[in-house]
């Protein structure tokens, strides 16, 4: 897979270039290429770059969604909705008490997304806000 | 699919909330529900039509959905679209899939246009919303965009009554063409969205600013204090305007029907028939004609919240508080709706994807406090607690209310652990743009409300009327009637049973007289004042229930001891709180469950809860000496 360098050790994959893949590919994809490249950066950014789960980004910080840790239903119902492997993602703001995350998709979509569902959406950031 | 096969089938299909509804009314003039809101068709509507070159098509619009691979449950939304379509192709009809896509979000439009493509669906695609795209700036390249699928695609407003031709024109023109191959693995949706949606040449600041519009009404309506806050005080204006406004209608109604029945007595004069019309089948219908206004309006003012999108908002801020009842923020709309009247809310059930959540709000359902309820309260609370001043009447009020939405929440607590326990689906909800909504839709609404009302309900009000009153009339078998003072009715078929069910109704505080309100009442809560006055002798209680109310007041048994105190008032305040009195709603759960198992237990659950319930109030009550 081809891609950029954006910061030094993580390439950053295109949506094109991730669209060309189909989904299982990509997530196989995002997880070699970080597992790889983790040993090249230090801890702190290793843990702020592999892949956790949706539920505590920060907000307004745009994340590319790696896995969905979740049987293979409702991921096939996700992706159809438009989270899907590769998908990239920002939290506008969460509800109050733990409530769910209100989400955008870079395809223009928003949804809300319960606090269980986003603890089982892995992400991982990317190295600049668009 | 009720046409010939021979006719050729025009399926509508869309994601939720894609504008789907507004095609189909444009293309049929037909009266689908249209809203702003993931998931409201929840039936599929079709019509028949005749295309401009004399074809003739049924039309059908089925309820949005994502994927045609992403099927939980087959009684979802998605699920009765899936079997639609499978049913079609295996009926061998000339089939034609329009796929309406939302404009303004293309890229997700286009994954099911790739799955409908895959499936190899002869297809249409209308990308609508037109004039909203236009005004934020943005245009289609509708002949790229069609270059592309290598299907025709039209860029069209519901709004705009051209779009009817320009569909039907592309409609007639594809049935007629056999199947082309397509290249669906050659694009990607969201690149391709890109790819065709660009800037209009003559953009400007204020068509750049509305595509930001409904990020900034969000920042204050879903901020974490204020968003709450807002949310709690539009259901409260809401719902103090529908009841300030229907009060003036609603008497307006009564005064007409009140003058219907003196004309009706002036014209066949006196008489039994005369009676049974008047008194037991108009009686009934100004009970259904008064409640008109509050149905009206309160299901106006929904629409109107869902044409906006808000209600997709109430539904993200609430969703924590019911998730931990076992509910999602998807069940919100359904309980909120059933306030005006649960059948509706019961079919608007359909967009809760998970089966288990879905059939526990249908089952608490009939708990929340709908407007059936309220002249009940009302002449309880004038009856018993006038005294108190209309400070505590009022806060009495509003915590009848409370207790119908805490009941339900509590009923659904113990169903998820109980009845429905198992693993409930997460909270995935599309988050519609803000819209102003049409007045076309808000009327169009009035009328189906008004009409549903008067279909599914007020044929049972007339009908357990005219049977109550023959009841209340008619002298039970064996009865001596003598002369002694004692109302006709004391010796009737209804107070022969009433009197029987005392043994058993006693630890609550209800009498025979209530009893037969009771027994009234199960088929519609609505008819409980009506029979208290037939059995008291106030005429028109239904309308002005003071003289009943001072009725009951001052009620007396045989003994000469009151009949009535407040512990009674407050066993039967509890009992219409809890108790499922209301025929059309467990015909409704009927419907949606498809068996008699389910209303059953909520008859059964709901009056053994209220039952019980109303004996503790009242042993209570009575050893608290109130």
């Amino acid at each position: 897979m081809q891609g950029r360098q954006d910061v030094p050790g993580i390439t950053l994959v295109s949506r094109w270039e991730l669209s060309r893949n189909p989904p299982g590919n990509v997530a196989n994809e995002i997880d070699n290429h970080y597992h790889n490249r983790m040993s090249l950066v230090s801890p702190a950014a290793a843990a702020s770059l592999s892949p956790h789960p949706l539920w505590g980004v920060a907000l307004g910080q745009w994340t590319q969604v790696a896995s969905l840790e979740m049987p293979e239903q409702e991921r096939r119902w996700l992706a159809a909705m438009g989270v899907h492997a590769g998908a990239r993602l920002v939290v506008l703001r969460t509800a109050a008490w733990g409530g769910p995350l209100h989400v955008r998709t870079a395809s223009g979509g928003t949804f809300a997304l319960g606090a269980a569902l986003a603890r089982q959406v892995m992400v991982v950031q990317e190295a600049t806000p668009t | 699919m009720t046409d010939s096969k021979d006719t050729p089938l025009v399926v509508l299909v869309g994601r939720p909330n894609s504008g789907k509804s507004s095609i189909y009314n444009r293309l049929t003039g037909g009266d689908a529900v249209v809203a702003n809101y993931p998931g409201v068709t929840v039936d599929l509507l079709h019509a028949t039509m005749v295309l401009p070159k004399g074809t003739r098509v049924e039309v059908v619009d089925l309820p949005g959905f994502y994927s045609l691979n992403a099927v939980l449950d087959p009684k979802t939304d998605e699920g009765v679209a899936r079997g639609f379509l499978e049913g079609a192709k295996a009926s061998g009809r000339r089939v034609l899939v329009v796929q309406v896509v939302d404009g303004n979000r293309l890229g997700l439009g286009l994954r099911l246009t790739q799955d409908l493509l895959k499936d190899g669906w002869p297809l249409l695609v209308v990308v609508s919303q037109r004039d909203v795209t236009l005004d934020a700036g943005l245009d289609l390249d509708h002949a790229a965009l069609q270059r592309r699928l290598g299907v025709p695609v039209l860029h069209v407003s519901a709004h705009e009554a051209a779009a009817r031709d320009a569909v039907l024109q592309v409609v007639e023109t594809q049935l007629a063409r056999p199947l082309g191959p397509v290249d669906v693995l050659a694009w990607d949706p969201d690149v391709l969205a890109q790819q065709v949606m660009h800037d209009r040449e003559d953009v400007d600041a204020t068509m750049r600013s509305r595509r930001s519009l409904t990020d900034r009404v969000d920042s204050w309506l879903l901020h974490p204090v204020f968003g709450p806050a807002l949310f709690l005080a539009l259901m409260t204006l809401l719902f103090a305007a529908v009841f300030l406004v229907a009060d003036p209608a609603s008497a307006a109604v009564d005064a007409m029907v009140t003058l219907g029945r003196q004309l009706l007595s002036r014209l066949l004069g006196e008489g039994l028939f005369t009676q049974f019309l008047v008194d037991g089948v108009l009686a009934g219908a100004g009970t259904v004609f008064g409640f008109l206004p509050q149905v009206v309006l309160l299901s106006v003012g929904m629409e109107a919240l869902y044409a906006t999108g808000y209600l997709a908002r109430g539904a993200f801020l609430v969703d924590r508080l019911l998730q931990l009842l076992g509910l999602s923020g998807r069940a919100f709309v359904p309980l909120l709706m059933g306030h005006a009247c649960a059948v509706p809310a019961i079919t608007a059930t359909r967009v809760i994807r998970d089966p288990r959540e879905r059939l526990t709000t249908i089952l608490v359902l009939p708990l929340m406090t709908c407007s059936a309820r309220i002249p009940t309260y009302g002449l309880i609370l004038a009856s018993f607690f006038s005294s108190q001043g209309p400070l505590v009447q009022a806060g009495m009020f509003v915590a009848l209310y409370f207790s119908g939405v805490l009941s339900a929440l509590v009923a659904s607590w113990i169903l998820r652990r109980t009845a429905t326990r198992g693993r409930g689906l997460p909270l995935v909800m599309e988050m519609p743009d803000y819209r102003a909504p049409s007045a076309q839709v808000l009327l169009r609404k009035a009328w189906t409300a008004s009409r549903d009302f008067t279909q599914q309900v007020g044929k049972t009000i007339v009908l357990a009327s005219a049977v109550l009153w023959v009841l209340l009339n008619v002298t039970a078998p064996g009865e001596v009637v003598v002369d002694d003072g004692s109302p006709a009715i004391e010796h009737s078929v209804a107070a022969r049973v009433g009197h029987a069910l005392e043994p058993l109704t006693a630890p609550a505080g209800f009498d025979w007289r209530i009893n037969i309100g009771l027994m009234a009442s199960f088929g519609a809560r609505e008819l409980m004042v009506g029979t208290l006055g037939v059995i008291y002798g106030v005429e028109n209680a239904g309308e002005d229930p003071a003289p009943l109310a001072q009725r009951l007041a001052e009620a007396r048994h045989a003994d000469g001891s009151r009949a009535y105190g407040v512990p009674t008032a407050l066993s039967l305040l509890v009992f219409f709180v809890l108790a499922c009195q209301c025929i059309s709603t467990v015909a409704a759960i009927r419907r949606e469950t498809h068996g008699w198992r389910w209303p059953l237990f909520t008859l059964a659950y709901t009056y053994a809860a209220a039952f019980i319930m109303s004996v503790v109030t009242f042993q209570g009550a009575k050893l608290l000496g109130l």
